[in-house]
C-alpha cells in the first residue's frame, strides 16, 4: 500500500471526528515508517504482546465508554476509537521487517492451535478499511463524505486493477458501483425511517426517544407489550419530600389511526438567565419544589422529563432550548449522560391555553364517544364533575392488560375497548379518557412520559425504568390544565411482576455506570482521564521497554539514506518495462525463463518484431551480468532502443 | 440438534469455500468492510456508516456482474502423477490455453477437489458433541491432499501456458479430483468470474514412511510346499543346483543333453526343493475410541517395513482384518512391495470385529510362517493372547505396540513406540 494512501484515511478520519490533534502525529508516525531505515526485527512473541496490550486498550476503552455513554453510543464510539487503540500493533507492524502480518498475532486461538501452515496477510488495507468506518462513526451527516469515501475507495481499487482491463472499462465498472452505492444509501436511511414509523414508538426504543410531533401508540396491536427494566431516568427529590408522580415529556392533540400527532404546536426557542444554564419557561412561575432529574440520551437534541408546572430548568448544559405549546421541552446537545434540576409548581400545570385541535374527535370515534358521554350524562356537568364522572366510569368496569388476545371487533379499537373488551394498557385508557372528554365538551390532550413509582437501593434517589414509561391525559378545567391518570393503579404491580431476574445485577452495573458518568462530568474529565493515564501509561512503557531490550535493531544504514538504492546490477533496464508490458499482452516472461529462451519463444509463436529486441536482450544481459557493465554509450542506446521498442511495436 | 448442526455446519463450510473461490483478497477486504458497516450502521440516524455499506454493496454487485461477463474460455489439460506418499509435497504440470480473441491477465486455476465436508451419519458417528471445532477437525481429517492456488500467467489469444502445480499429501488415502476452474477476477478486481472444466482423476496418497535401522527379521528358513507357485518361473521350478551322474530312476527329462554329448555317459540336472523365510506382518486395525493416531502410526510402520524388507530373498504376508481377514503376500515374483503400500493406502479402521477374528486368521497359517513382525495398538488381554500363542508355536517375533501408554513388561522382541515419537521409537529396533 501507499503510504500517502493510508495518511489520506487518517487525515479523512480526523476531518469527520474534528480530532485533527490526534489523526496527524498518527499519521506522521506512520507514514514515517516507510521513508526511515529504522527498523525493528521482533519476534512473533514479541507481536503477540502488542496485540495483547492493544486488546486491553481496547477493552479499557470499551469499558470506559459503555461505563460513560452506555450503550449503542458507547459501541460507536468505540468503532470510532478502535483504529486509535490498534495504533500500538500498526506501529510495531509498520517499524517491524516483516510484510506480512501472522494471523496468530490476531487470533489467541490460532496461538493455542497452529494451523498447519501459518498463514499472513497484508493488514495495511483492512487498517485502512477501519479508519474509513471509523470515520463514519462520527456521523457528520453532508454530501462530502461519500465523495471522500468514493476518492479514497478509487486509488487502492484502481491500482489493484487486472492489467487487461482498460482504464476505461475499470473507470465505468467504478461509476457505475458510484451512482448505485448513492442510490443505495438514501434508499437505506429512508426505509429505516419508513420502518420506524410503521413501528410503536415504545418497542422501537421507548421514551427515551421521544418525537414530540408524533406519538405512534400500540393500540390495535395484538399480543403482549413487553418493555425492559432498564433505568431511563434517576430522580433525586429534597429530603423527606416524594418526586412528582409523573414526569411528562410530549403531550399531543390529535389522534387518527392509533397515532397521537401534535398539529400546529411550533417551537419556539426558551431563554437562558441569569445564567447559560439556568433555563426559564415561566417567567411569572413561583417554584414550589424541585427535584433533580439525571437523564440518559441515545440521540441528539433528547425531551425532558419534566414534572407539570416546571416553571425553570437549572444547571442544564446545552446549546439551545425550545419548546412547544403542548409542553414538550427539547435541548439541542448530544447524546449520552446529563443532568438537571427542575424547579415546579406543584400540582398546577400552566401550558398554554386550549385550542380548536383540543376538542376534535375523529370520524371513526366521533358516534361512539358521543353516546358514551350522553349516557353517562356528562354533557350537563360541570368539567370538574365531568373529570370525577369519567374517572370513575375507568375506575369501576376496566382492567389493565398488557395482552391483547384478538383484534378490534370494531373499525376502532379505541371504541372496541370502551365497548367490549374494556381491557388495555395505558394507551388506550389516555386515549379513551381524552376523547371521552372531549365529546363532553372539555378540551383534552394525550399526555405521554414516565410515572415516578420505584425508589432505589442503591441510593438516595428513585428511579425510572423503561416500562415506567405512561401515557395520561391532561384536560384544561377551570382554566388551567390538570392530569387525569384513568389507568388503574395496578398496572405498575402488573409490569413489575414481569421483571427479569437479572434486573438486580443489571441495577448495580446501571449504578457504576451512572457513577462514573456523574464523576466524568463533575470534573470535566479530568480525573478519570489521570487515573487511565496512571494505568495504561506505565504498562505501555513496559511494553516500550520490552521491545527495545529486545536488541534486534536493524540500522545499518546511515540516517537520511534509503535502505537499498539499487536492488541489483542493472535493476533498471528497459527490459523489464518491455517485459511488463509483453506480459499485459499475455506473452510476459515466465518464472524460470531465460531472457534468451523467452526471446527465442517470441520468436517462434509471437507477432512482434524480434530483432530490435534481441539487440535489447543482448545489452541487457552485459548491463545486468557484466561485471564492467555497459558504457554510456551503450547505456543510451539501451535505454533509447528500449523506449523506442515500447512506443513503436506495442503501443 | 445434530441434524441442524449438521445442515449449519455444512452451509457454512460451503459458504466459506464459495468466499475463497468467488472473492479476491481485495473484495474479502471490501466484503469485510460490508459486514463492519452494517453492524456499525444498522441504525441510519445513530451513524452513516450505512454509506460504507452502500459503496461497498455496490460494488460487490458490479463485480459480481463484471465477472460473469469476463469469464473467458480456455482449454484445461492436466498430468497427474498416480501416487504420492503422505506428509509430502508434490508436483505436476497444467497447461491453460486462451481459447477466447483478447488477452487475459488476473487469472487463477484452482482444483476441484472432492467435497470433503462428511455426511449426516458419519457426523453423527463419529462427533460426541456437535461443536465447529469438532467439525472442523472431522473435515481436517477427511482432506487426502490439499493442491495450492495457481496464479496464472497473462495468456495471449490462442497461447497456451505450462505450469507447475503444486500440492502436499496431507494424509494416505485416494484423492479424487473432480475437475479444475479458470478464475478471472472481474474489472474492478473484486470477484473472480469461474469457468469449470471437469477432469476427473484419482490420485493415491500412499502412507507416510519411516527409515527403519538395519533389522535383522527373527525367523529360519522353512521348506515352502507353494514354492512352484510362488517362484519366478512357470512350471516345475525347484531351484537348480548341480549336475551330476544318472541314477536310475532319475526321470529322462532331467538329462543335461550337451553334457551327455561331452561326457559320452548320462549326466543329469540336480534341483533342490526351495527353502526360504516367510514372514508374517501383522497389523492391527482394531482402532477403537482414542487410537485413530496410533492406526495411522501402525501403518506408516507397516509401510515402513513392507518397503525395507527384502522381498527378493523372503516371502511376506501383510495380514490385517476388515469387513474381513485379509493376506497379501509380496516376494519372490509375487506382488511387488510397492502393491503392499497401495494396500496399506487404503486400510481402514475395524470397528465392527473383535481382535479374535485376527488372532485365528494368523494362526491359521502358522504352518507356513518362520516369523512375524507384529504391529499392535494396545497391550490388553487379547493381545498379549495373540503374542503368546504365537510365541507357544516356537514362532520368532518382533513385537511393536503404538500406544501412548507403554507397559511395564520388558522383552527383547518388544517394543513400546508413542504416536509422534515413532521415528525416535523405530531408532531403538
Amino acid at each position: 500500500m501507499h503510504p500517502l494512501m493510508l495518511a489520506a484515511a487518517i487525515a479523512f478520519w480526523g476531518w469527520q471526528t474534528g480530532m485533527w490533534i490526534v489523526a496527524a502525529p498518527v499519521a506522521i508516525a506512520l507514514v514515517a515508517a516507510w521513508r526511515l531505515p529504522l527498523r525493528w526485527d521482533l519476534a512473533p512473541a514479541q507481536l503477540y504482546r502488542v496485540a495483547d496490550f492493544c486488546t486491553v486498550l481496547a477493552v479499557v476503552l470499551g469499558g470506559y465508554l459503555y461505563v460513560t455513554y452506555g450503550n449503542p453510543r458507547a459501541i460507536i464510539l468505540l468503532f470510532q476509537w478502535w483504529p486509535l487503540a490498534l495504533l500500538p500493533l500498526a506501529l510495531a507492524h509498520a517499524y517491524g521487517t516483516s510484510e506480512r502480518m501472522d494471523l496468530r498475532v490476531l487470533f489467541w486461538s490460532l496461538r493455542r492451535n497452529p494451523p498447519r501452515r501459518a498463514a499472513g496477510f497484508d493488514p495495511w488495507f483492512p487498517y485502512y478499511v477501519m479508519w474509513l468506518i471509523a470515520a463514519s462513526a462520527a456521523n457528520v451527516r453532508d454530501e462530502w463524505f461519500y465523495i471522500g469515501l468514493v476518492a479514497l475507495a478509487s486509488w487502492p481499487l484502481v491500482r489493484i486493477r487486472p492489467g487487461s482491463y482498460r482504464v476505461g472499462a475499470w473507470g465505468i465498472a467504478f461509476s457505475i458501483a458510484v451512482a448505485l452505492g448513492y442510490g443505495l444509501q438514501y434508499g437505506l436511511h429512508e426505509a429505516q425511517l419508513w420502518l420506524e414509523a410503521q413501528v410503536p414508538e415504545w418497542l422501537s426504543g421507548a421514551g427515551s426517544r421521544t418525537d414530540p410531533y408524533r406519538s405512534t401508540t400500540d393500540i390495535g396491536h395484538i399480543g403482549a407489550l413487553k418493555q425492559s427494566d432498564t433505568i431511563v431516568l434517576r430522580v433525586a427529590a429534597g429530603d423527606g419530600v416524594g418526586p412528582p408522580r409523573l414526569l411528562h415529556r410530549a403531550s399531543y392533540n390529535t389522534y387518527a389511526g392509533a397515532s397521537w400527532f401534535a398539529r400546529s404546536a411550533k417551537f419556539g426557542a426558551v431563554s437562558s438567565s441569569p445564567r447559560p444554564d439556568n433555563w426559564v419557561l415561566e417567567p411569572a412561575g413561583r417554584p414550589s419544589a424541585r427535584i433533580v432529574i439525571h437523564d440518559y440520551s441515545v440521540q441528539r437534541n433528547p425531551v425532558l422529563s419534566l414534572p407539570a408546572g416546571t416553571v425553570t430548568v437549572e444547571k442544564l448544559v446545552a446549546k439551545t432550548m425550545k419548546r412547544n405549546p403542548l409542553g414538550a421541552v427539547q435541548i439541542e446537545r448530544d447524546p449520552g449522560f446529563f443532568s438537571y434540576e427542575a424547579a415546579y409548581t406543584a400540582g398546577r400545570a400552566v401550558e398554554g391555553a386550549p385550542a380548536a385541535e383540543d376538542l376534535r374527535i375523529a370520524r371513526a370515534e366521533h358516534a361512539a364517544f358521543a353516546a358514551l358521554a350522553s349516557e353517562l350524562g356528562l354533557n350537563e356537568m360541570t368539567p370538574g364533575a365531568a373529570v370525577a364522572r369519567v374517572r370513575r366510569y375507568f375506575a369501576e368496569g376496566f382492567q389493565y392488560a398488557a395482552f391483547q388476545e384478538s383484534a378490534a371487533r370494531n373499525a376502532s379499537p379505541i371504541v372496541d375497548f370502551v365497548l367490549r373488551s374494556r381491557a388495555g394498557h395505558c394507551e388506550y385508557f389516555a386515549t379513551a379518557t381524552a376523547l371521552l372528554l372531549r365529546a363532553a365538551g372539555i378540551p383534552a390532550r394525550y399526555a405521554t412520559g414516565f410515572a415516578v413509582l420505584e425508589s432505589s437501593t442503591l441510593e438516595n434517589a428513585w428511579v425510572v425504568r423503561e416500562r415506567h414509561a405512561h401515557s395520561w391525559v391532561r384536560a384544561h378545567v377551570d382554566g388551567a390544565w390538570i392530569e387525569v391518570d384513568t389507568t388503574p393503579p395496578t398496572w405498575a404491580v402488573i409490569e413489575a411482576s414481569a421483571s427479569g431476574a437479572w434486573t438486580g445485577v443489571l441495577d448495580i452495573v446501571s449504578w457504576m455506570r451512572f457513577r462514573a458518568a456523574q464523576a466524568w462530568n463533575n470534573s470535566s474529565g479530568q480525573t478519570l482521564l489521570s487515573a487511565a493515564f496512571i494505568v495504561v501509561f506505565p504498562f505501555a512503557l513496559w511494553i516500550a521497554w520490552r521491545l527495545y531490550r529486545s536488541r534486534r535493531k536493524i540500522n545499518n544504514v546511515a540516517p537520511g539514506q534509503p535502505i537499498m538504492t539499487t536492488p541489483w546490477p542493472g535493476a533498471d533496464s528497459e527490459l523489464y518495462r518491455i517485459e511488463q508490458r509483453m506480459g499485459e499482452l499475455g506473452w510476459g516472461r515466465r518464472v524460470h525463463e531465460t531472457a534468451g529462451d523467452w526471446l527465442a519463444r517470441l520468436r517462434a509463436d509471437a507477432p512482434v518484431d524480434c530483432g530490435a529486441l534481441a539487440e535489447i536482450v543482448d545489452l541487457h544481459y552485459r548491463y545486468r551480468f557484466d561485471p564492467r557493465g555497459l558504457s554510456g554509450t551503450q547505456r543510451a542506446r539501451l535505454r533509447q532502443a528500449g523506449a523506442a521498442w515500447i512506443a513503436s511495436k506495442v503501443s | 440438534m445434530w441434524k441442524l448442526s449438521h445442515f449449519a455446519f455444512s452451509l457454512v463450510a460451503a459458504a466459506q469455500r464459495v468466499i475463497e473461490r468467488r472473492f479476491t483478497r481485495a473484495g474479502m477486504v471490501v466484503g469485510g468492510a460490508l459486514i463492519a458497516a452494517a453492524a456499525l450502521g444498522v441504525d441510519t440516524q445513530q451513524t452513516i456508516a450505512y454509506r460504507i455499506f452502500a459503496l461497498a454493496a455496490a460494488l460487490i454487485a458490479v463485480a459480481m456482474i463484471g465477472a460473469f461477463l469476463q469469464r473467458g474460455s480456455y482449454a484445461v489439460r492436466r498430468a497427474l502423477p498416480r501416487v504420492v506418499t503422505a506428509g509430502e509435497r508434490f508436483n505436476y504440470r497444467i497447461a491453460v490455453s486462451n481459447l477466447g480473441k483478447s488477452p487475459r491477465d488476473g487469472l487463477a486455476l484452482l482444483e476441484d477437489l472432492a467435497d470433503p465436508r462428511p455426511g449426516f451419519a458419519e457426523f453423527r458417528a463419529r462427533l460426541r458433541f456437535p461443536t465447529y471445532r469438532a467439525w472442523k477437525r472431522l473435515i481436517a481429517e477427511r482432506i487426502t491432499c490439499e493442491v495450492d492456488e495457481i496464479p496464472l500467467p497473462a495468456i495471449a489469444p490462442g497461447a497456451t501456458v505450462e505450469i507447475a502445480a503444486h500440492g502436499e499429501a496431507l494424509r494416505r488415502g485416494s484423492q479424487h479430483f473432480r475437475g479444475l476452474t479458470v478464475a478471472r477476477a472481474d474489472p474492478l478486481g473484486l470477484f473472480r468470474g469461474l469457468s469449470r472444466h471437469a477432469q476427473g482423476a484419482n490420485l493415491l496418497v500412499l502412507p507416510r514412511r519411516y527409515a527403519l535401522p538395519r533389522v535383522v527379521l527373527p525367523g529360519t528358513r522353512k521348506y515352502q510346499p507353494g514354492g512352484v507357485a510362488l517362484a519366478a518361473s512357470v512350471g516345475n521350478s525347484e531351484e537348480f543346483v548341480s549336475l551330476r551322474d544318472y541314477r536310475p530312476g532319475d526321470p529322462l527329462q532331467r538329462i543335461h543333453w550337451k553334457s551327455f554329448a561331452r561326457a559320452g555317459e548320462p549326466i543329469v540336472r540336480e534341483y533342490q526343493d526351495e527353502f526360504f523365510e516367510r514372514h508374517a506382518l501383522v497389523l492391527d486395525t482394531f482402532a477403537g475410541a482414542g487410537r485413530a493416531r496410533a492406526f495411522e502410526e501402525a501403518v506408516s510402520i507397516a509401510a515402513s517395513f513392507a518397503c525395507t524388507v527384502n522381498t527378493q530373498e523372503c516371502l511376506l504376508d501383510l495380514m490385517f482384518a476388515g469387513t474381513e481377514t485379509y493376506c497379501y503376500t509380496a516376494g519372490r515374483g509375487q506382488m511387488p512391495s510397492g502393491s503392499l503400500l497401495e494396500i496399506l493406502a487404503g486400510v481402514q479402521a475395524c470397528g465392527t470385529k473383535p481382535f479374535r477374528v485376527l488372532h485365528d486368521a494368523v494362526l491359521a497359517r502358522r504352518a507356513a510362517l518362520t516369523g512375524g513382525i507384529c504391529l499392535l495398538l494396545a497391550w490388553d488381554d487379547a493381545r498379549t493372547g495373540f503374542i503368546r500363542a504365537l510365541r507357544a508355536l516356537g514362532l520368532p517375533l518382533l513385537v511393536i505396540v503404538v500406544t501412548a501408554a507403554p507397559a511395564t513388561e520388558r522383552a527383547p522382541w518388544l517394543h513400546f513406540i508413542e504416536p509422534g515419537k515413532v521415528q525416535e521409537g523405530l531408532a531403538h529396533l
